[in-house]
């Protein structure tokens, strides 16, 4: 008689349960299947064909062609340069200030459900709408153009200058994020006990250092989140740069907006040339991918 | 003496953030009441006229944009309630081989992003000749993964304690959800309404891409046209926004309590 190494008891499962597990799955596995697995595998293999939807037949597999093109391509580059600028100026403005606006709102305030609500507001606005009137504060001798005239930059029209363009886009969209970010924040400073503060107070801390000694390190899986979220969502930003090159073509003026992002929305749905943009989609994923698995390598070090 | 400093600093804070947040908004319907020679001036209440929403409603199809806009958030958010949870809750509470691959493909595919599939996406549709309507910007959306993390986190919350004794009360599995959990679960769903609603309201790259004939655009998208033709005339475009905002913004009032109870509780946690 043989004798069985048993390593773990195996589990029985009842088969009404996978059953129902089975059904109610399959609506969001299949269209998760239909509508994005196979879109994204099918784009991972367009990227090594020269293929235009306008005229399939003249598809052809080029091989790593594609890439090699992109890093060859000034216009991509700059592209490339001013999305990796725009990220961490984004992620870092973000982060700072939805926890600094959490912070706050933690503590005992008055109408803290009226400052909640007004924060958030500008995240339910579409972002087309508020570059819109973005662009009218910063128009010349617009209202932001004013104010920011006194710390010394030009009077001049924002979103037609090469110069100030992308931190236009960026004050744009942080504006309208921070509501999101902070309402995570604030979810993550809920978990931390209040007893330790008081501990704190009772030692003879005060609020900053509470905030600097407690606060910061317990809410660093918040921090995380944001951070990748913040990341992901960053890469992606692409309303606001449509919405202030109005009929010029993506990244104006001159290109100062593009972005890996416009630049393959660009190719694949102005040029049509959609091999090529799904090339420069499989970088940007490469990159966001990259930078996840540095920033898990950080964090395990951290601990 | 140096608490009330610290207080009145904080306050300080709070408020000039709040006007930051809130003046643009405050702005943008001001001006929309303006006739154009009044823009972005101090124009007294005579003046403020709703001629500019009457101009907006002859020149463009507005009420068809409200119709598309309206008609595809609707289906999306409820395909989003429905199939998202449902999976989220066979992941936190049900028993079966192969979780843990489902939902390592579910996380990986968080990272990818959109615009890679966008493409294919496009194509798809194209072979299926929906593009250029309705089923292009409500079919792929109909269930989103993150609100599958959501509910699934949420769910883990739940105690096993009441599933068993329902199921211990001769309800199938099925019934546990629909019947017990689901009426307890209102923070989530309100949650899930409110980021589903206001993401897909507000949507403007796809049904932008997929969708170029005017009578089936939707707001956002026509806003951009008003935006690209008219934008020297700040009223117009501004009445445009409002028009595009509004219908949000009173969604967000209205069911704020209960999103913000989701937020916290169903702890969008790392």
């Amino acid at each position: 008689m043989e004798v069985k190494m048993q390593k773990k008891p195996k589990i029985k499962y009842k088969s009404t349960e996978v059953l129902t597990a089975i059904c109610f799955l399959l609506p969001a596995v299949l269209i998760w299947i239909y509508w994005f697995f196979i879109p994204a595998a099918k784009s991972m293999r367009l990227s090594f064909y020269e293929y235009s939807f306008i005229t399939p037949e003249r598809a052809r597999f080029v091989g790593f062609d594609n890439f090699r093109r992109l890093f060859t391509d000034d216009a991509f580059l700059k592209a490339l340069q001013h999305t990796f600028l725009m990220v961490a100026v984004v992620v870092v403005l973000i982060a700072v200030i939805a926890f600094l606006a959490a912070v706050l709102l933690d503590g005992k305030i008055r109408g803290k459900t009226f400052f909640r609500t007004v924060y958030y507001m500008p995240y339910v606005i579409s972002s087309v709408a508020v570059s819109i009137f973005f662009m009218y504060f910063f128009v010349k001798d617009g209202i932001g153009t004013k104010l920011f005239t006194l710390f010394g930059l030009d009077n001049t029209t924002w979103f037609t200058s090469p110069k100030y363009a992308l931190s236009l886009i960026i004050i744009i969209y942080v504006w309208q994020q921070i509501g999101f970010y902070m309402i995570l924040y604030i979810s993550g400073l809920q978990n931390i006990s209040a007893e330790l503060y008081e501990a704190a107070t009772i030692d003879g801390a005060n609020r900053a250092q509470s905030i600097w000694y407690i606060t910061l390190p317990l809410v660093r899986p918040t921090t995380y989140l944001v951070v990748t979220l913040g990341m992901i969502n960053a890469f992606q930003i692409f309303d606001q740069i449509a919405a202030i090159s109005k009929q010029s073509p993506l990244g104006s003026p001159a290109g100062a907006t593009s972005t890996v992002v416009t630049f393959l929305y660009q190719q694949s749905f102005s040029y049509m040339d959609m091999g090529y943009g799904s090339a420069a989609a499989m970088v940007l994923l490469g990159i966001i991918f990259l930078l996840s698995l540095l920033r898990t390598f950080i964090s395990r070090e951290g601990d | 003496m140096k608490k009330k400093l610290l207080t009145f600093l904080m306050y300080f804070t709070l408020i000039v953030l709040a006007l930051i947040f809130l003046l643009p908004i405050l702005y943008v319907f001001y001006n929309a009441l303006l006739p154009y020679r009044y823009v972005q001036t101090w124009a007294p209440v005579s003046v403020w006229t709703l001629d500019n929403f009457k101009e907006l409603f002859t020149q463009y199809p507005i009420l068809r944009w409200y119709w598309n806009t309206f008609l595809s958030t609707v289906i999306v958010v409820l395909g989003n309630l429905l199939f998202p949870s449902m999976a989220g809750y066979a992941l936190a509470k049900l028993h079966f081989p192969g979780k843990k691959v489902i939902f390592g493909c579910l996380l990986l595919s968080m990272m990818v992003p959109f615009q890679l599939t966008m493409i294919q996406m496009y194509i798809q549709l194209a072979k299926l000749n929906m593009h250029n309507t309705i089923w292009a910007i409500t079919l792929p959306f109909l269930s989103q993964t993150m609100f599958l993390f959501m509910a699934r986190q949420f769910f883990f919350a739940v105690p096993d304690e009441l599933l068993e004794a329902a199921r211990i009360d001769g309800l199938s599995h099925a019934g546990v959800f629909f019947r017990i959990v689901a009426p307890i679960s209102k923070p989530l769903f309100a949650s899930i309404a409110i980021l589903n609603f206001t993401g897909t309201w507000n949507s403007y790259m796809v049904p932008a891409t997929f969708i170029n004939k005017v009578d089936k655009f939707t707001l956002v998208v026509g806003l951009q046209t008003v935006n690209m033709t008219y934008f020297k005339k700040t009223n117009l475009t501004l009445a445009g926004v409002v028009l595009l905002s509004f219908p949000v913004i009173l969604f967000f009032i209205c069911t704020q309590k209960e999103f913000v109870k989701g937020a916290m509780s169903s702890g969008i946690k790392a």
